[in-house]
Parts: structure tokens; sequence; C-alpha cells
């Protein structure tokens, strides 16, 4: 390559030399006047010779591909500028560069290809499910808002995601999704919505906006990313129906360790729909036997608290574990000055072997376990305490009767397990096992009869899922459930997903 | 004074002879680019590779382990056109490092340079499978390819590490002279292969059969990422045997089965080859990887014509 950058008189001379060289030898042969030493040497120089002219011919030959190519560029931005669409694409992209591209036709077209392009990355997810459940009140069965709701057919999530880089400083997101709830009413919300920091200096991460608390292996995660038509028993009724999602913000810290292992703090509001152990709403008045009080923020206290741990280790080649430890504290508004505890710890361990096609054939295995402890104050609806339901106190149980419900703690718990298995490209079959229930009865119940919302169950969910493409799915989904004084219930959902747009990206 | 400005010089010194010391950490998708660019940045450059040579590229898992390789990356080589959506745009955004983001220093998108084959025209469509908007990025199979990818290594490597750029451009020539013993000898193997048809499984192979001068005439896939179906098998065998096509070539990573199937249906030949460097425990380096897909496509063709005869 040396040669390449020589001045152009000295490879002309290079050209001279072995032409000389050449005529040289073959007059010194001739003659037989030279001794071996020199035949020796003089051939070592024309090695060298014919050596650099080879360098020298490549040069120009590169130097011939680039102008070509250079053309082929001028021709190509031509084309382009006759095409406007084409011209705005090129203007959009952000930090990307654009290549010269021949299609097999022969037709030159300019095209981008990196994956950061464009303002704005757009898809749309939909997920509907069709079943029947032995149960009429489906809704109750399966408290998760993107759930089966109803017998026949439910719209579970028809969700458009907007992505893109803000500026050199955040990466943006949008996630405007839609729920059905038990009355098979619609609702739209901006499930997420919330601005990240692409560096800032010692592994830090910023995250602001309104998202999916990172509590856990699931409830920072989409319908679409499960492996099951509805979420997990416990992450509906310890975290609430929306999962843990509010208005906050969220610094995590990827430790210099030699695995990976990130610590994540989250602060967040206390308030709506997404805080249901907290001072959040729900379906039912009542939190825990108590109507929920509406309260302010009264501190910095009063706001809901969010530490998480994640750890993971590459076991083989093959196998990875993902470990991880959360946490949350907050007010509750089942009192004025009380509070929730939560605690979880998850697992992961994946398999995936050396040689894969398409991603297949793997093995997924998941447990989350979650513990509630929940201070709650103590209630009256006897306002006066004159032992009677008088017409100026509120009737909040339903049952025209008073009661005195004393203050308490109570504490719930439950965990579920689930394995997937992707047996050949586009199936997986998988099956989960869950538990919830409380860890002892509450004194409320022994005077308000038992919470459902509180109640001891089981379910088992054996499900198939077959991938037609990365981009549509068909879930066939059986579950059975235990409920305690509910009794047994069967329910079968065939769910249908597919998702148009940005080719999204698969998370561990 | 002068005292302080001494510590100083020496400081700067020490300094200085720690940052000539120190190696560029590249992490690279598919291990083919780690490959060359451990050619051209010798024992200055430390490689790690995020897909391993037995994988198919377009599904590698995005283990968490690979946010701490890229958080350290003085540099990532990407094979781009798509290659990696599917995976890597969320780890490089965890990782938090600017330098290695599309369009940052450490970035290298590495079909910067190749003429791409199969960019589909502006009516483009998932009706028509997972057509990569971009082209077929499966360039580097084409070794002539690897001169452009060793090019803008070099570049990229004498622009972060400018004071090694003498050595780079170095082993740079040394690459490319090896690289041109090595086509001479492919191209000479290959010769009698000139114009032999045959088939792959995914859009995999359409820069090496250019490049050699098979003709391919159809996959396994009715269209790229949908498995093969019954119906379209039988058109493909259908077209195999109207066309005389013997040859099936699959990475080693896709399942043989149906190929077999089809191969003693028109009394042809499966060929299963590596795609990537350490697709194979032999291969390892760029050179080896078309050592053994040539010589495994030689030996089929040499078997197929003797008991043609």
């Amino acid at each position: 390559m040396k040669i390449a950058n020589l001045p152009k008189p000295r490879k002309t001379i290079g050209l001279i030399t072995v032409i000389f060289t050449v005529g040289r030898v073959f007059v010194t042969a001739q003659t037989n006047a030279v001794t071996k030493e020199e035949i020796e040497r003089l051939r070592g120089e024309l090695n060298r010779l014919t050596q650099e002219m080879q360098l020298t011919l490549r040069t120009y030959q590169e130097r011939i591909n680039q102008l070509e190519s250079a053309i082929r560029t001028l021709e190509g931005g031509a084309m382009s500028s006759n095409q406007p669409t084409a011209q705005l694409a090129e203007i959009q992209s952000t930090g990307s560069k654009t290549n010269l591209a021949v299609s097999p036709t022969g037709d030159t077209t300019r095209v981008q290809y990196s994956w950061g392009r464009g303002y704005i990355g757009l898809s749309l997810e939909v997920a509907s499910v069709f079943g029947w459940s032995t149960t009429s009140e489906v809704a109750e069965l399966n408290p998760g808002a993107h759930n089966p709701k109803r017998r026949g057919f439910t719209l579970q999530n028809v969700e458009v995601a907007l992505e893109g880089a803000v500026d050199p400083y955040f990466q943006g997101t949008g996630i405007f999704s839609t729920h059905t709830d038990p009355h098979g009413e619609f609702h739209f919300e901006w499930e997420e919505a919330y601005a990240e920091t692409f560096s800032i200096p010692g592994g830090f991460q910023l995250k602001a906006g309104k998202f999916l608390t990172e509590f856990g292996r699931q409830n920072s995660t989409h319908s679409h990313q499960w492996d099951f038509v509805d979420v997990p028993l416990v992450l509906s009724r310890l975290l609430g129906p929306h999962g843990l999602n509010a208005v906050g913000m969220r610094v995590s810290w990827l430790a210099p360790t030699p695995f990976y292992s990130e610590l994540f703090f989250t602060v967040q509001d206390s308030r709506g729909d997404g805080a249901y152990s907290f001072l959040g709403e729900s379906e039912s008045p009542l939190f825990l036997g108590r109507p929920r009080t509406h309260r302010d923020l009264r501190g910095f206290g009063d706001l809901l608290f969010v530490p998480r741990y994640a750890v993971s280790f590459d076991l083989t080649d093959s196998h990875t574990v993902l470990l991880g430890a959360s946490a949350a504290f907050g007010p509750n508004n089942a009192g004025y000055g009380t509070r929730t505890e939560i605690y979880g710890v998850d697992l992961t361990w994946k398999w995936k072997p050396r040689t894969h096609h398409g991603g297949y054939p793997f093995v997924r295995f998941t447990t989350e376990a979650l513990f509630r402890r929940a201070k709650v104050d103590e209630f009256s609806n006897d306002l006066n305490g004159n032992g009677t339901l008088d017409p100026t106190e509120d009737d909040v149980f339903g049952t025209g009767h008073v009661y005195n419900i004393p203050s308490e703690t109570v504490k719930d718990w439950g965990l579920y397990t689930q394995v997937s298995w992707g047996f050949k490209k586009g199936w997986v079959a998988s099956l989960r096992g869950e538990y919830v229930g409380p860890v002892e009865t509450a004194r409320y119940e022994s005077i308000l009869g038992p919470d459902p919302e509180r109640v001891k169950r089981w379910r088992i969910s054996p499900s198939l899922t077959h991938y037609l493409s990365e981009f549509s799915l068909l879930r066939l989904q059986y579950n059975y459930d235990d409920r305690k004084h509910l009794g047994e219930d069967h329910s079968v959902w065939f769910q249908l997903e597919f998702s148009l747009g940005e080719h999204g990206a698969h998370k561990f | 004074m002068k005292s302080v400005s001494y510590t100083s010089s020496i400081l700067l010194s020490v300094i200085c002879t720690q940052l000539l010391a120190q190696t560029l950490t590249i992490v690279s998708t598919i291990p083919d680019f780690g490959s060359i660019a451990s050619e051209i940045g010798g024992d200055f450059v430390k490689i790690k590779n995020l897909c391993r040579g037995t994988e198919d590229p377009h599904f590698v898992d995005p283990r968490p382990s690979y946010v701490r390789l890229l958080r350290e990356a003085d540099l990532l080589l990407e094979g781009g056109l798509g290659l990696e959506e599917g995976w890597l745009p969320p780890l490089v955004q965890n990782s938090r490092n600017n330098a290695i983001r599309p369009g940052g220093r450490g970035y290298l998108n590495m079909s910067t340079g190749i003429t791409v084959l199969e960019v589909p025209g502006p009516n483009i469509s998932r009706a028509e499978g997972d057509v990569h908007p971009y082209g077929n990025p499966h360039y580097w199979l084409d070794p002539t390819n690897g001169r452009i990818m060793a090019e803008e290594i070099c570049k990229k490597l004498c622009e972060l590490d400018p004071p090694h750029s003498a050595i780079y451009k170095s082993n740079l020539a040394v690459f490319n002279e090896a690289l041109d013993r090595k086509l001479q000898h492919w191209t000479q193997r290959l010769s009698k292969l000139k114009g032999t048809r045959i088939v792959t499984y995914h859009k995999s192979f359409e820069y090496f059969a250019i490049w050699s001068g098979l003709d391919i005439v159809g996959t396994l896939e009715p269209k790229p990422g949908i498995e093969p179906t019954p119906g379209h098998i039988r058109s493909l065998i259908k077209t195999m045997q109207e066309t005389g096509t013997k040859l099936i070539l699959i990475e080693n990573f896709r399942p043989r089965k149906i190929a077999e199937n089809i191969a003693s249906r028109v009394g042809g030949k499966v060929v299963s080859v590596p795609v990537m460097v350490g697709g194979e425990p032999n291969i390892h380096r760029y050179f080896d990887l078309f050592d053994v897909i040539i010589d495994r496509l030689v030996t089929a063709h040499g078997e197929l014509t003797k008991s043609a005869n």
C-alpha cells in the first residue's frame, strides 16, 4: 500500500526500471560475463519490481473503481432527485449514511441502511382474543387490563408505538394503547410516554415521563411480549390490573462489574390507575376493605419509590440466567398515614443452543414471587356511633349495616412459574402454574366476609403459540382456575396478534 | 519551576505511553468482521463477537452480558442492512455508549462501500415475506467484498488510533495480498462449477453465487423468513428437475431433513456449509471459511458428475 501513496513520477521511474532491468538481464545472460551473486541480486530486484508494479496496477484499478462508483453515486443522486420521497427519507435520516445500491434489475436506487433512521419509527400491535369460560364474569376471573374480558370476542390491545431520537441527548418513546373494560367499553390512553438519555457519564441513564415501572421481570413489558394470553395473577392482584405504571423518573446505573449488573431507582407518582396498591384507583371503591380516601401528597415521602437490582450471568455458551430483586414503597389510601410495601424476586433462565435456526429451539424458564404488606387504618361507617346506618352516613359496603373495622397489617403473596419451549421454528409450547393468596385472613374479612381480591387461588395454563411469521401469531390457551369459595373454572382462549411497521427488536 | 516542568513532562510521557499501550476494544456482530478486524488491528485490538459462527445472525439472543461488552467498546462493527435489527438496537441503547451509535465515532457499518444486491423497489411489502428493505445483507459471503470490508476497517482504525496507522495500513496490504492469492486459488477451483445450478434454504448465498458463477434457481423458503410449505417444495422439485439442478446449498444451522428429502427426489446432494467464521471449529480466519465452502461444493459436484457418468 505504501507504493500507492508515492507520487506519480516515481511509479513511472519504477516502470522504466523494470524494462531496463529485464533488458539488462537479457543482455548479461547472453554475454555470460556475470557472477552467480549478481544474477541472484537481479532476480531479487526483478521480483521486487514485479511486486511494485502489481501494487501500482492494483492502485490504478482501485482508482478506476472509485471513479466508477463516484459516477454511479452521481447518477443515483440524479435519479433520487426525481423522487421527492426518496430525498425526504434521506433528509430525515439521523446520523445514518446513505449507500449506493444496485438492485438485481440493474436500476440504481439510493437507500439508507442503518437502523438509526428517520425521525419517528412507527409501529402498530394488535391483539384480539376469542374464547369461552365457564364463568360469565370473565373480567373478575382475569383482572389484568389487557386480558380477555368477556365470553366471545375481546379486543385486548391496539397499541401504537412511536420511537425515535429526540436530539443528541434523548431517545423518545410514546406508546398509545387501548383496553376493554369489564363493561365492554373501550379505553384509550398513553400507556407510556418517556424520554431516555443516550449517554451521560458514569454508566448512568435517566428516564422521565410516564412509564411501566421496572419492577420484576414482566411488569415493564407489553402484552405482545408475553408468552400467554393473560398476565400472571400475582401481578394483576398485587401491582394492579394496569401493572405498576405512573409518571415519574428513573435513574439506572450499569455497574462496572465483569458481568451484567444494573441498579434501578424509580420515583413515581403514587396516584392513578397504575398505582393500585398505593394512592391509586380501582374498579371497586374499596381497597382491602376500606373505602379509598382521596388525599393529596403531604410530602416527598408520599411518592412511590421503586428500587431494583438485576444481575445476569452467562453460565455457558448456551445458558443464561437473569436474577432480580425489586421493592416498591409508598402510601396507600386505605387510611390517612398508611403505607404499602411490595417486595419481589425474579429469575429467568434461558437455553439457546450454539446452533439454531431462526432462533429455535430454545427453552425459557421464568419465575417471579411477590409479597405485599399493607398497613390499613381503622374504619367505621357509623360516623355518630349510634350503631345504625343513618341517612347521613354512607353505605360504602352496600349492605345497609354499620361496620367497625380495626386497623391492621394485611399481607398477601403469590408467585408464577412458566416455561416456554420453542421446539420447532415458529412453534412454542408453554406451561404456567400460579398461586396467589393471603398470608393470613385479615380482620376485616372476618367482619365483611372473604374479599374476592384476596382469596386463595390456583391457576394452571398450558398454551401453544404458532408464529406464522415474525409479524403474526396464533395462540391457543387453556386456563384451569381454582378459587377458594368460588370454585373451579375452565377457559379456552384463541388469540391472534399481529404487528405492522418497524421491525421491533426482541429483548432478553 | 524547572522541576515542575520536568515532572509534568515525565507525567505526560507516562500518560502517552499508557495511551499507546492501550488497545482498542472492538465489538463485532458477526465473527467475520471481527476476524478481519483482528488481521488489520493485530495486537492493538481486542475483539469480541456477539453472534457465534453457528448462529442464525438474524436471531441472536440479546443476552444482558452483551450490554457490558458494548459499554466498553471503542468500536462496533455492524453488518447493517437490517441484519441485526431484531436484537442489536436495544442493546446499544442500554449500553449508554454514544460513540458506538450509528453516526458515532466508534460505529462502523460494514456494508459501507458494498454493492448491495436485491434492493427492493418502492412497492416493498411484507406480503412478500420479511424482505430486507435495504437489500440482501449476506454480502460477506462474496470474498471480493472482504477487501472493501478490510479497507473500511483499516480506515476506521487509523481514525481511532492514528499512532498505529502505519501498522494498520501494512497489515491491510498483507491481508489484501493474501486475499488475492486465495482468490486466484478459489477461482481456479471453482472454474468447473461455473454455471452450476443450485437451490438454497434462505437468500443467504446470492453474493457468493454471483462471485462464484453459480446459478441459484430457487430457495426452500417460499418467501424470506417463511418456513418451507409442501406446495412450495413440490414446485421447487419440479423446477429442479426441469433445470437439472442437483445441488442444495444450506447453512449448517438449518434443518437438513427437508433438504435431504428434496435431494433424494431429484437425485441430488445437500451441501451443508458454515457461513461465518467459527461456523465450524477449524474456521479461524475469513479465508478458512471459503476454503471449506468451496471444498464442499467441489467435492459434491465431483461426486455428482462421477455418478452421472
